[in-house]
């Protein structure tokens, strides 16, 4: 008889636990020109999903708006909901700033602010609350050793970001990220300006910063969404083909899109 | 005609008119020292202007044209910033950006003197605050408010958007983003911008005689509501007694102090942006 009643609970709170971001009906035009057309999605937490399109396709876009940093862009209109930890983020009264703290982002190119090594990685968590100095090293050095570049860097925190190779740069990037402490990081295709070095670097943090964090990873390489993807979105011309575990899409995907995709790394939807 | 030719005669031509043009900024560079420097000494520099200028000294004239270009640019700079980052960072309706470029042209364009005489019927006789140091200051500000705000505006608007969305996207809220990304970055080119307005502003004749400036009898101001005498007004002066050979003699003097205050100004701005380019290209 117990076990009857806690069974039930225990699987509504698991599937609320798992899903930090629901995506519902969210259309996007920029101007005159509808760049997503009617995307479904949840992202469940503590995974990595990798958001994988031909380049053009609207993977930019879709991510830009989890954490509203499309706001500023001219012409750009919204309809649908994404709803993060059970808030729906496009309405009035979110704070946006505050939203922007629990989903941080990482861009394309690497982008170091012209200050030291340690400013760069205190740069978001210090406008935020007052730090010791002692804090601040810790901050500094507890992020840095997350990207693993403490050793590269402990003995220079004080030189120029703009000193270190693009690679290094951006895991600073990352390690800034990190500081402000989010719940969910966005990467909008991290690894494309990188070497291959750097960029086995990050996808491998990726594999363990999922420990922690949600990672939502646009990429256009399918050979790294394979290597690192738990969840598949598959987008192609603003439209979402597919969705669902990784290892399912790439072993037998029933879409024939989404085959053509994988396969020949082109689809003509 | 080949193309050869064609390309040689061109770079002919540009060469000449760089010729040209570096040999008529000698020419008035050589005449200005070769005359003004047997009338420049320390005592010049320090001492108090007698008989209308043709004895004495500047020493008046050039802390009374420092004085105006210092409150000018005070006046100034928190204006040109504020529409500078309006401008750039939260006006995004086009035909509005048209309205405030074409002001800020406009007043580019309006003739000096306009500026005296608007100062004169605005500040002397409606507001009836009498020749004042000050009056001159805000004349002047008006006057170097286009070039600043403008050069301003390019500094902040030429920032990679990449820098607003990677603060933005830490948590920082707007302001955050313009105060400690936009402004620093940005602040080379306002004070740029400040640098060549002051190098026009201090040699302006026109704005400020009629309501900042007197000829004779000025000392250090007390208040602001008081005349100082200026480097121009003073050779403008001395320059009416030119039959009088020592008059001439420090209007000449007082030209090549000028010029070399201008010259200062200039240099340092070309330094600044300089200095920021080979700061933003690493
Ligand atoms: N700021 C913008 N203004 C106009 N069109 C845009 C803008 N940003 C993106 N687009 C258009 O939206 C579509 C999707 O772009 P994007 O999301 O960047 O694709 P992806 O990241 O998959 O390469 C493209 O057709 C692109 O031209
Ligand atoms: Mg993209």
């Amino acid at each position: 008889m117990a076990e009857k009643v806690i069974k039930p609970n225990l699987s509504v709170v698991g599937k609320n636990q798992k899903e930090i971001i629901e995506i519902k009906n969210f259309q996007v035009w920029i101007n005159e020109n509808h760049i997503l057309d009617d995307i479904q999605l949840s992202i469940p937490k503590n995974e990595i999903t990798c958001i994988i399109g031909p380049s053009g396709s609207g993977k930019s876009t879709l991510i830009r708006s989890i954490n509203r940093i499309n706001d500023d862009v001219t012409g750009l209109n919204t309809q649908g909901e994404i709803i993060f930890n059970g808030l729906s983020i496009n309405e009035k009264d979110v704070d946006v700033a505050q939203l922007r703290t629990q989903i941080g982002m990482v861009f394309q190119k690497p982008c170091v602010f012209p200050k030291s090594i340690k400013e760069n990685v205190l740069f978001g968590i210090q406008h935020l609350k007052k730090l010791s100095k002692l804090e601040k090293l810790q901050i500094a050095e507890e992020n840095l050793k997350a990207v693993s570049l403490w050793k590269e860097v402990s003995h220079r925190l004080n030189d120029k970001a703009i000193s270190l190779s693009i690679g290094q740069q951006q895991r600073l990037c990352i390690a800034r990220t990190l500081a402000v402490k989010p719940e969910v990081i966005l990467l909008d295709e991290p690894t494309s300006s990188l070497d291959p070095v750097s960029t086995r670097a990050i996808e491998d943090m990726m594999v363990k910063l999922k420990e922690n964090y949600t990672i939502v990873f646009v990429t256009h390489n399918i050979q790294q969404a394979k290597r690192i993807a738990d969840n598949l979105v598959f987008i192609c011309d603003g439209k979402l083909i597919e969705q669902g575990p990784a290892s399912i899409i790439f072993s037998c995907s029933s879409n024939p899109q989404t085959k053509a995709y994988l396969r020949d790394e082109y689809c003509d939807c | 005609m080949n193309r050869k030719l064609q390309n040689n005669l061109f770079y002919a031509s540009v060469g000449i008119a760089v010729f040209v043009c570096s040999l008529i900024l000698l020419f008035l560079f050589g005449i200005i020292i070769w005359n003004g420097l047997p009338a420049l000494s320390l005592d010049f520099l320090t001492n108090t202007s007698a008989e209308f200028g043709a004895s004495g000294g500047i020493v008046y004239q050039i802390f009374g044209s420092i004085l105006l270009i210092i409150f000018a640019a005070l006046i100034c700079l928190p204006i040109a910033l504020g529409t500078a980052i309006y401008k750039s960072e939260y006006l995004k309706n086009d035909t509005v950006h048209k309205i405030i470029n074409t002001l800020i042209y406009s007043l580019n364009g309006i003739p000096s003197v306009i500026f005296g005489i608007f100062g004169l019927i605005f500040f002397v006789n409606i507001l009836n605050m009498g020749i004042s140091w000050f009056v001159g200051s805000i004349i002047l500000s008006m006057m170097i408010l286009p070039t600043v705000t403008l050069s301003t505006y390019q500094s902040i608007n030429s920032i990679p958007t990449v820098y607003r969305e990677s603060s933005s996207a830490l948590g920082l809220n707007k302001w955050q983003v313009i105060v400690q990304v936009l402004l620093p970055q940005g602040f080379s080119g306002a004070i740029t911008g400040l640098l060549i307005g002051i190098a026009r502003a201090i040699g302006e004749t026109a704005p400020i005689m009629f309501i900042a400036t007197a000829f004779s009898g000025v000392e250090f101001p007390s208040s602001f509501l008081e005349p100082v005498s200026t480097l121009p007004t003073h050779i403008l002066a001395l320059a009416q007694q030119a039959t009088n050979p020592a008059a001439l003699q420090n209007a000449w003097g007082a030209s090549l102090v000028l010029v070399i205050l201008v010259i200062i100004f200039s240099i340092s701005a070309l330094f600044i942006r300089l200095r920021h380019q080979t700061i933003s290209k690493r």
